[in-house]
Order: structure tokens, then sequence, then C-alpha cells
């Protein structure tokens, strides 16, 4: 288990994050406008995969419907600003309540299937919360999406604008700044007592209920966390298309970050980042590459689910811990 | 009146579908602990591959039926050996993989054929008059085909030395192994009958519903309430769970599209998790 860590490898892990976010502050600057906006859309989705990991690789809550903390924040607070004229802020802040809510309600009924059934409730739950997003026209534009009409939004009025444009640079910082400070924060959380908890509960439910934890409040708890950052990730995911549609909730996107997850390594914070990373830019070199790409992924998670079961970096632990 | 009976026939229809498909689902989730979401692909797949049959080979449908299980047997086995890896570890390992292949093989099946519907006739076009109205006898002889399979296979459940041995495995597996029954080859049986209940399921409905490649995945989901409200691992639980789905699902597309009636079976389930959280039946896993 991971714990409080001596003061030299402290100074070298903090001496590196300065070092990244300050090359990462540069890169952009070298970048076209497309460039850039992929970036941004590999840093948001790097957001989601490790706002994931909390759930599945330190709790150990299997959930298949993450995806909708993720769309349900986006579709409130861009129908907040497009119907009612909230500003960003205020319908950012109803979007991350409205997903906490839904995640809260889709808890409660899945914690109640026995078994392996909490999966397949989950999956039924998403599939359900697609389905109503396609079919409920009037409120989210079903299948041709919403489109955003804002430009822009004030940071500090009179100084510093949020630019809404693809590739713009003001969102690329926000991006940065955000998962900079959600790494951190996490991975302060999760080697403090309470992280220490949600590893319990992934190591034994039933001992760490017997030693007197509620276990189901702690499950709620790293649902809300997951899921304020997931809503994060959502929402910063509709300001750089400036549009989205279903696709963005549903079993597939919630299967793709699983298999993130499983792939940089759960329980490790940084490896489901940069896994996160990484398959954005897959998936989008292999969308240039044929049309049936989905061919490919899928192909991708059966491998990577039957070749890798405890992810890259424990396959990488396994092989060296076999050679020594 | 009137619509209200059509409905609740087909009502029935659709449910003794659902319940060929689900009975593969509590086959494998139940005895294996293994959740396959390409099982949808396998009704797909069994639905295509009757409609290559009637085109290309022979125009018999019911030649086509046959044919055509055989061929997704096989494909069902060859899943078997594919996931063989995952299969008894964690669930969501399964689940990630059969996932994976139900993507390719959508995908492929979507880039071979095409995204149009694919039509295939009913055998026959005989009517049948009940009550003043005239329903199309095809719609009746889907209901007695799954019956008489669903019987079968139940016989086979109970009565027969194989049926005996797939049962032994879902009570206990290592006892069975020790035993000196054949585990390995048990779990090709039941990926065996699962997979040709679900291609019957799929080519029977073929001529209803029309032949399209995310036709499989509309259906393994409601397969999936309707194992979780009859109890997983309860084989007769999972029919009257079919039955119930179906109905609630044909009453509900009175007023509904039938996209939206699938909610209906899911607030069905939901009501039901509050109320008797281990499903209508008992399961054999508790």
């Amino acid at each position: 288990m991971k714990a409080f860590q001596p003061s030299k490898k402290r100074l070298i892990f903090y001496i590196c994050v300065v070092v990244v976010l300050a090359l990462m502050c540069l890169i952009p600057h070298f970048l076209s406008t497309y460039e850039k906006f992929l970036l941004t859309l590999a840093l948001i989705y790097g957001l989601f995969a490790m706002s994931y990991d909390i759930l599945l690789g330190y709790t150990g809550l299997l959930s298949v419907c993450h995806a909708t903390q993720f769309g349900t924040a986006a579709y409130g607070t861009i129908i907040l600003m497009e119907r009612s004229g909230f500003s960003l802020w205020l319908a950012s802040l109803a979007g991350i309540v409205l997903s906490l809510l839904v995640g809260w309600i889709i808890g409660f009924f899945s914690t109640r299937a026995k078994g392996s059934g909490f999966i397949i409730m989950t999956i039924i739950f998403a599939l359900a919360l697609y389905t109503v997003t396609f079919s409920w026209t009037e409120l989210t534009g079903g299948e041709n999406g919403l489109m955003l009409s804002s430009r822009s939004a004030t940071l500090i009025p009179g100084y510093l604008e949020l630019s809404f444009k693809p590739g713009s640079l003001s969102l690329y910082y926000l991006t940065l700044l955000i998962l900079a400070g959600a790494y951190l924060i996490c991975r302060r959380m999760m080697i403090s007592p309470l992280g220490m908890i949600f590893q319990a509960i992934k190591g034994n439910e039933a001992r760490a209920k017997t030693i007197g934890y509620r276990v189901e409040r702690y499950k709620i708890l790293a649902n809300i966390i997951a899921g304020i950052f997931a809503s994060m990730a959502g929402i910063l995911f509709m300001i750089a298309n400036s549009f989205i549609s279903a696709d963005i909730v549903g079993v597939f996107p919630s299967a793709e970050v699983i298999i993130w997850t499983l792939l940089g390594g759960p329980g490790t914070l940084i490896g489901p980042l940069l896994a996160g990373v990484f398959m954005t830019y897959l998936t989008e070199f292999l969308r240039t590459l044929t049309e049936s790409y989905l061919i490919i992924l899928g192909a991708f998670f059966f491998f990577a689910v039957i070749l890798f079961p405890n992810g890259i970096a424990g396959f990488i632990k396994e092989r060296i811990e076999s050679r020594s | 009146m009137d619509t209200l009976f059509i409905q609740l026939i087909n009502g029935l229809t659709y449910g003794m579908i659902f319940a060929l498909i689900a009975s593969g689902v509590t086959l494998m989730w139940g005895i294996m602990d293994f959740i396959n979401f390409a099982h949808g692909e396998l009704y797909m797949l069994g639905a295509y591959m009757a409609w290559l049959c009637t085109i290309y080979l022979f125009g018999n449908f019911w030649l086509a039926l046959m044919v055509g299980v055989v061929l997704v047997t096989i494909i069902g086995i060859a899943m078997r050996y594919a996931v063989w890896p995952v299969l008894g570890k964690n669930p969501l390992y399964s689940l990630l993989a059969t996932y994976g292949l139900a993507l390719i093989l959508q995908q492929s099946v979507l880039t071979i054929f095409g995204p149009f519907n694919k039509e295939i006739a009913a055998p026959l076009d005989y009517k049948i008059s009940m009550l003043n109205l005239e329903y199309p006898a095809y719609r009746l002889i889907i209901l007695v085909i799954s019956f008489i399979v669903i019987a079968a296979a139940w016989l086979f459940m109970q009565k027969t030395k194989y049926g005996i041995w797939i049962r032994a495995v879902a009570q206990d597996k290592d006892m069975a192994s020790c035993m000196g029954l054949p585990v390995p080859f048990i779990y090709t049986m039941i990926f065996a009958l699962g997979s040709a209940m679900a291609a019957i399921g799929g080519i029977i409905a073929a001529p209803l519903f029309s032949i399209y490649p995310t036709m499989g995945h509309e259906v393994v989901l409601i397969a999936f309430i309707v194992v979780m409200i009859g109890g997983l691992g309860n084989f007769p639980g999972s029919i009257i769970a079919a039955v119930l789905t179906g109905e609630a699902i044909s009453l509900g597309s009175i007023w509904l599209a039938p996209t939206q009636a699938f909610v209906l079976a899911l607030l069905i389930l939901l009501v039901l998790l509050l109320v008797r959280p281990g499903g209508l039946g008992r399961g054999l896993r508790d």
C-alpha cells in the first residue's frame, strides 16, 4: 500500500512535477491549432481516466457507467448556458451537482444488486441514460447534439478571458491547471487516511466492515470525488468542442475509460492519466487510417484485457520481479 | 381493446425470443460467472447467416435455420477458446474482453454487409383469424418453436447425463472436477448450448425485426435485465421474467417508442431491486 514518503523522495517528486508542468506550459507555443486542440483533449481524457482510477484502482468499484458523470455534467452545463443564459461558472456548478445526483441514484440502485450484478446494473443505467439522451430531443438535441453559442467567458473581469475557440490557448492552460491540481489533490488524498480506507475496501470489504468502517458511506464518497473530477473533465470537453452529442454518454465511453485505467495500471493515478493521453492520440490516429477503426479498437480492448490483466505497468513489474 | 389483445400476444412472442437469449446468458453468468457481452452478437450472426443461406444457398427458411444454428454454435465454441484466459477471473475482465469481441463482430458485419436493414421473408404468409382479427400465423409459430426449444433445453438439463454434469458444475465446480467431470468440456457445452439458443432466437426473429448490425446489442441488455429479474442461474425463473419483460415492452410500446419501452423494463428491475434483490425466483448462486 502507498503511504507517506520520506522527505528526499518527496523533493524529487515535486521537482519532477515542476519540470513537467514547465514543459507542458511551453509546448503549445510550438504547435498548430489542431495539435493544441488534440493536446487539450488528451489532457481532458487523462483527467477523466484519473478520476476513474479512484473508483476502480483505489476503491475497487467496478462501475461501467462513469461516462454518465462526464456526460451529465456536460449536458447540464450546456443546457443551462444555452436555454437559460447562465454564466459558465454558475452553469458548471449546477452541472456538477446534477451529475453527482445522477451518480448517487445509480450508485444507490446498483449496490443493491448482488455480486457481479453491480456491474450489469451500471451498464444498464449507462444504456438507459444514453437512450434518454438520444430520444429526448427537445432537451438534449438528440442525435444532432447541442452547440455552444458563446465565444468566451470571463475569468477575471477586464484582464483574463477564457476563449472557446478550437485550439484555444487559454482553455489549454485552464485544463492544465485543473489537471495538475486534480492530480496533486487526488494523490494527497489517496495517501491520506481516507485513501487508506478506500484501499482497504478494495482489499477486503468484509474485513473493513468488521473493523467498523461504514463501507457504504465511503463508497458514496469515492463516487462523489471521482464524479467531481469526471464532471470537470466533461465540462472542459464541452468547452473544447463547443459541441456535445449523445455519444459522450453510454456504454462505449465508459468501457473505454475502464480499458485506459486497466492499461495504465489501476491504483497509480499517473498510469491511467498517461494511458488516457496516449489512447486519445491512438484513437485519433486510427480514425485517420480507416473508417472501420472501431474493429481495431475492439481488438485492442480484447487483447488488452487478455494479455495485460494487470495493466502494462503491472506486466512490466511482473517481468522485472521474475528476473531477479 | 383489439390493440391490447394484439400487443398481449406480441408481448408473448417477444418474451419467448428474450427467453431464448436470456437462457444462454443465465447459463454463462449463473454457472461460470462469465458476463458475455458478445452474446447478442451470436443472435445477430444467426440472423445474418440465415439471410446468407436464404439468398445464396437455398431459398428454404428451415434449412437456413439449421445451417445457421450450426455455424453460430461453432462460432460460440471458438469464442469459448478465445476468452479462456479470463474465464473464472474477475467478471469485469470477461465483460471487457467480450465487449471487445462484440465490437469487432458488430463492426465487421457493418463493414461487410453495410448499414442497411436486410429483410428475410417469413416462411409462411398465412393469417389466422382470432376474435375477428387477422393475426399472422408466423408469430404463433415463433411461440411454438421457442417453447419446444426451451422445453428441450430444460429436459436436457434435468434428465440427460450431460445436463446433470452442467448442474453439478453450477453447484460446485471444484467438487465436480474432483469427482472426475471434465470441466473444460462442460464449459464448451454451455457455450454451445447458449450460442445455439441465441442463434435460433436470432433466426426466427429475423422475419419479424429485420436484420441489422446492432440488433444484438439491443437485445443483450434486455436479456441481462431479464436474468436479473428472474434470479441468477434460475432457468425457469428467467423464462417467466422474459415473458414478463416482453409483455411490459409490448404493452409499453402502445404509448412509447420501442427503444424507450426498454426503459420500462429497467424500471421493473429497479422496483424489484428495492423489494426483492435476489430476483423473482431463487438463484442458484445466492
